[in-house]
């Protein structure tokens, strides 16, 4: 294959990671902004969402796609309540301080990394694509099924942007964010916005799992890399800023899928830890970020 | 001021006298030689996080940077034990004042987020560097190079005052530091760091200091270990090698000299206990992790301190 | 008594914006030596931002600070409280795990032993809480921890020292107390309060400053204050 039809496969094969990264980020980045709590287990509840959506299709016979649009509904929806539970059982007594809840998601971590294990098993197993069709690219052909997962996120990234700026949740929401003592003083019920937050956040990563998987095998200890990649693009893009989250997501997820196709997805970090460097030397709070952390 | 002295010294002879009278069994022997290493590292981890009030992620960067500049001087370029253990102290300095200067320009979340993000970075490029550092399978350093003033190291008994040697070293640093003007400011700073630079000191300068002692000490921790243990590896630079001293100083009790000693011996043997039963270590990793931040926030030292002994350090 | 009305403390068009607001605007103010200075004004003046600019917790978006002679805009603000400004927070901040002991002794610096333990004596004796030295300071009451704050200040030996509304929460008899101690600081260093109290600051105060949206709007002493029309129509709109 010459050079440019090559970049032009390898920029494809960024924007799948780029689409997947920016809903995981997504999910930090909304429990930050809301609860500024750092949720270490967030890559975690993205593994969670890949293995339910490996027993959810081995459970569904036939048409693969059944089995994806049924992960695809009960999945988020799974995982969701248990970062509510967790949240529920354990955060929340801590009062949300930054510092014990950073250890306790930690601790979270490791409990559902153990039971991923115990009940898993420790192989990486494969997902049957729901449609398998591909696209003939003149240069070469391109999984039709790729472009869904494109596409999909941009429509849960609208969306979530329209519930975000236009509907009543969304307002309460901004409201938190922006203070949430006052917030209370006018009857929003924190601690049930904190629990929902949390969910979602979790839910959304979910959805890239559920995604993913038919791309990638679900694994139980695939939580560690996308984590890693968002904790690198909320700092580039200013922890809790959702804009800026999305940008950095797209540039990270971009040059994380170009890079990883040319040379190592080991390099790729290495190089986008490099870029952290220059943003912390010159913009330490991120380039989108206002609010000091 | 001196019964705390007469406390941390008392502590140091009692690991003394339990070796020399010969009160360990081999296996205790050798799990002993074993903590004692890794709560100098727990020691290291705690001036920064107990004293300071930084919460590190990242632990494991200083602690692999230390094992894998002596691990690899020796194996590559036949460097003999004093050699590389001086590497390893000016690599792990070096590298913590980088890792400091660039961590310390976020504050608060960000800076645990940086911390995490450049230890996981140095994991994956000790695996991605595989020609060099042999990845995930590690190497062996051999018996022979680990001869110290022509002292076996692989020995089990000069293998456990070695250890013991190195923790001691570490623990009086940090009952020094406890003590002096200089640590004073550390827990000021851990206390309200507006105030402490409201009261004119370079609250920066001091972090960065921190930064610097906590990560040498966490370097000369893992090149001790690599050295007395003789295995050099790639899982001690993964997440859990940061996870694990701040497991320990939050059981032991953070800002507390004894702390990461007496957690490091408790979950060594909770896991050590509990591997009879079941081989899932991460669970009782994370049910501790819960369980000290749910319901015993200041450990047991700390708890001590806080009812009945106020002048522990 | 010429030689005690030099200027310790002055600004030139000192402003900060906050993302498009003016939290203060091109202030020009200026202290003398071991005055007592109030600066008032009505909720939201300006005045906590004015005083975070002089001893540099915030940077000023435009103008100078001049201090014992010399610039100190640029400077960070441990090098401002080296200098000479002592700083005492609206909130209470002390190392409330710290004994009192080891509060006052952080604030001060680069002093022998000795000496350092007969300061601390000092000041603890001077505010009454010579009894409580050793007791951990986040058990003590508030009032006793306002005290603290105020012998930080005092152990800091400060050329000036900014008190940021030290009678907030007090009773009344804490207050006399207070302003008998004030008196007696004003005998060594210049302070600059900032205070709503306003028998307070009447009755301690040599010099007045009030500040509104942040700009000066009045200053005297306490009967030009009292008179000024501008004053009165600052704090009786704020009540509309």
């Amino acid at each position: 294959m010459e050079l440019g039809p090559y970049l032009l496969f390898a920029s494809l094969e960024g924007l799948v990671h780029a689409a997947v990264l920016s809903l995981i980020a997504l999910g930090l980045s909304l429990v930050f902004g809301v609860m500024r709590i750092v949720n270490v287990a967030h890559g975690e509840f993205f593994m969670l969402g890949a293995i339910i959506t490996w027993w959810v299709s081995s459970f569904v016979s036939g048409n693969p796609a059944i089995g994806f649009l049924l992960a695809l509904l009960v999945v988020p929806i799974i995982v969701g309540m248990t970062a509510v539970l967790s949240d529920w059982l354990i955060l929340r007594h801590l009062k949300y301080d930054p510092e014990a809840t950073i250890i306790a998601t930690i601790g979270i971590l490791y409990i559902i990394q153990q039971f991923a294990l115990m009940t898993f098993g420790p192989d990486a197993k494969p997902v049957e694509q729901p449609f398998n069709i591909r696209l003939d690219l003149y240069w070469f052909g391109f999984s039709a099924y790729k472009f869904f997962v494109i596409f999909s996120a941009i429509i849960l990234l609208l969306a979530i942007w329209l519930v975000m700026s236009k509907t009543k949740f969304g307002l309460i929401l901004r409201a938190t964010q922006l203070d949430s003592e006052t917030a209370q003083a006018f009857g929003i019920p924190i601690s049930r916005v904190y629990n929902i937050v949390f969910g979602l956040g979790a839910a959304i990563a979910a959805v890239g799992a559920v995604l993913i998987v038919p791309i990638q095998q679900a694994h139980y200890l695939m939580g560690g890399e996308p984590l890693l990649l968002a904790f690198i693009v909320v700092i580039i893009g200013g922890l809790g800023s959702l804009k800026g989250t999305v940008a950095a997501a797209i540039l990270i997820g971009m040059s994380d899928g170009i890079i990883s196709v040319f040379f190592s997805p080991n390099i790729a970090k290495i190089l986008a830890t490099l870029l952290v460097v220059v943003v912390l030397i010159i913009k330490p709070n991120g380039l989108f970020g206002t609010t000091k952390t | 001021m001196r019964k705390d002295i007469i406390l941390h010294l008392s502590a140091l002879l009692f690991l003394f006298l339990l070796e020399i009278l010969g009160i360990f069994s081999e296996y205790h022997q050798g799990n002993f030689a074993r903590i004692l290493v890794l709560a100098a590292y727990g020691v290291g981890y705690n001036i920064l996080f107990g004293y300071t009030g930084l919460l590190s992620l990242g632990h494991a960067l200083f602690f692999s940077a230390g094992l894998y500049a002596s691990g690899l001087s020796i194996y590559h370029l036949d460097y003999n034990i004093e050699q590389s253990l001086f590497l390893a102290i000016c690599i792990s300095a070096l590298i913590s004042l980088i890792i400091g200067f660039l961590a310390l320009r976020t504050i608060g979340v960000s800076f645990m987020i940086v911390t995490l993000m450049f230890s996981q970075i140095a994991y994956l490029s000790i695996l991605y560097f595989g020609s060099i550092t042999r990845g995930d399978e590690g190497f062996v350093i051999q018996q022979s190079s680990r001869v110290f003033l022509s002292m076996d190291l692989s020995n089990p008994k000069i293998r456990y005052y070695s250890a013991l040697l190195i923790f001691s070293l570490c623990m009086l640093i940090n009952l020094w530091i406890a003590k002096s003007p200089f640590g004073r400011v550390l827990v000021a700073i851990r206390e309200n760091s507006d105030r402490a630079l409201m009261l004119g000191y370079n609250v920066k300068l001091y972090k960065l200091f921190s930064i610097i002692i906590s990560g040498t000490i966490s370097g000369l921790a893992g090149a001790c270990y690599g050295i007395l243990f003789g295995y050099v590896g790639a899982s001690f630079a993964a997440v859990s090698y940061s996870i694990f001293p701040l497991l320990w100083v939050l059981i032991g009790g953070a800002g507390t000299v004894l702390g990461p000693l007496i957690g490091a011996i408790f979950m060594f043997y909770l896991i050590d206990y509990a591997s009879d039963i079941t081989d899932a270590y991460m669970i009782i990793v994370g049910v501790a992790l819960l369980f000290v931040t749910l319901f015993a926030r200041r450990g047991i030292i700390g708890e001590l301190r806080f009812r009945y002994y106020k002048w522990i350090s | 008594m010429d030689i005690l009305n030099d200027e310790l403390l002055y600004t030139e068009n000192l402003s900060k914006n906050f993302q498009g607001i003016t939290a203060v605007d091109k202030v020009n103010f200026k202290i003398n030596k071991n005055e007592i200075r109030a600066l008032i004004g009505p909720n939201g003046a300006g005045k906590t931002t004015f005083v975070s600019l002089l001893c540099g917790r915030i940077r000023a978006s435009k103008g100078k600070v001049f201090f014992n002679g010399s610039d100190i805009s640029n400077l960070p603000v441990y090098k401002r409280i080296s200098s000479g400004i002592g700083y005492t927070f609206q909130i209470t901040a002390i190392f409330s795990n710290l004994t009192v002991y080891e509060n006052v002794a952080l604030s001060i610096k680069n002093r022998r032993d000795k000496e350092k333990r007969s300061i601390i004596f000092e000041v603890l004796n001077k505010v009454g809480l010579l009894d409580r030295v050793s007791q951990r300071s986040g058990d003590l009451s508030y009032g006793h921890q306002r005290l603290l704050e105020l012998a930080m200040g005092m152990a800091q030996r400060p050329k000036l020292l900014i008190l940021d509304e030290p009678t907030q929460g007090l009773s009344d008899l804490e207050i006399e107390n207070f302003k008998k101690l004030i008196k007696d600081f004003s005998k060594t260093m210049t302070v600059l309060l900032i205070e709503h109290n306003m028998d307070v600051v009447m009755s301690i105060a040599d010099k007045i400053t009030v500040l509104h949206f942040g700009k000066i709007i009045s200053e005297g002493d306490k009967h030009s204050i009292q008179s000024d029309p501008l004053v009165q129509k600052a704090y009786l709109g704020d009540q509309c």
